[in-house]
């Protein structure tokens, strides 16, 4: 059964960048929803139970930090991979405080957004037996106890 | 370049020393290098680099390369010592 995620970006441009930065993984991830705002996103996120969520950090309505501290209440196994084009360092303690799992900076999202993920769910079921987080085709989703 | 053989064992010795942790980083962020100095291989992590800054859950912070940081998440939960 592959991870499930979902994409969170008010710039729907990065809807796609993001689905194709994790094709490679396309047999161990599933993106199963989109939203373009933070309140619809936590509503996507409330319904799917996704294993993951990768959210922009600056959104008008709800922004990344907000939305991670909801997520993190509601859902505590779901993980949560902050994205951004620039991280002021106010932001990047709310960030640190937020209680999300990874920050991606866009500017190096081809080359680290994969690494992220893998770390992320290498943490997330850290009790498990993994295979080389390198090598995301061999990755399998664990069964929880 | 350190070559990757190498390169783990170095790591694994650090893991063994005690010089690098043996925990999962509470968060950890991926950007571009920043001229920090790599826990792993003590080489700069230049700006056409990615850097993997690791927040431990205690308290402080590990600077990487990204191919180092992913040597150490995979050597040390098998490390003993």
């Amino acid at each position: 059964m592959p991870f499930t995620v979902v994409v969170i970006d008010d710039d729907p441009q990065w809807h796609e960048l993001i689905a194709y930065a994790l094709r490679p993984a396309s047999d161990t991830l599933t993106i199963v929803g989109n939203e373009r705002g933070g309140m619809a996103g936590l509503a996507l996120v409330r319904r799917e139970r996704p294993d993951i969520v990768i959210t922009d950090l600056m959104m008008p309505d709800l922004d990344g930090v907000a939305l991670t501290r909801h997520i993190r209440c509601e859902l505590p196994g779901t993980r949560v991979i902050l994205i951004s084009s620039s991280i002021e360092q106010a932001y990047q303690l709310m960030a640190s405080d937020s209680g999300a799992d990874a920050y991606v900076s866009k500017s190096v999202l081809f080359d680290s957004l994969l690494a992220a993920v893998w770390d992320v769910i290498r943490r997330r079921f850290s009790g498990g037996s993994w295979p080389n987080p390198v090598d995301p085709v061999e990755l399998q989703k664990p069964s929880l106890p | 370049m350190t070559r990757p053989e190498e390169l783990r064992e170095q790591i694994r010795g650090k893991i063994l020393a005690g010089a690098l942790p043996k925990e999962y980083c509470r968060m950890t962020w991926f950007g571009p290098g920043r001229g920090g100095t790599c826990a792993a291989c003590n080489q700069l992590i230049g700006p056409d680099d990615i850097e993997v800054e690791c927040d431990l859950p205690g308290g402080g912070v590990l600077l990487f390369h990204r191919r180092c940081y992913d040597l150490w998440a995979d050597i040390w939960p098998s490390s003993n010592g």
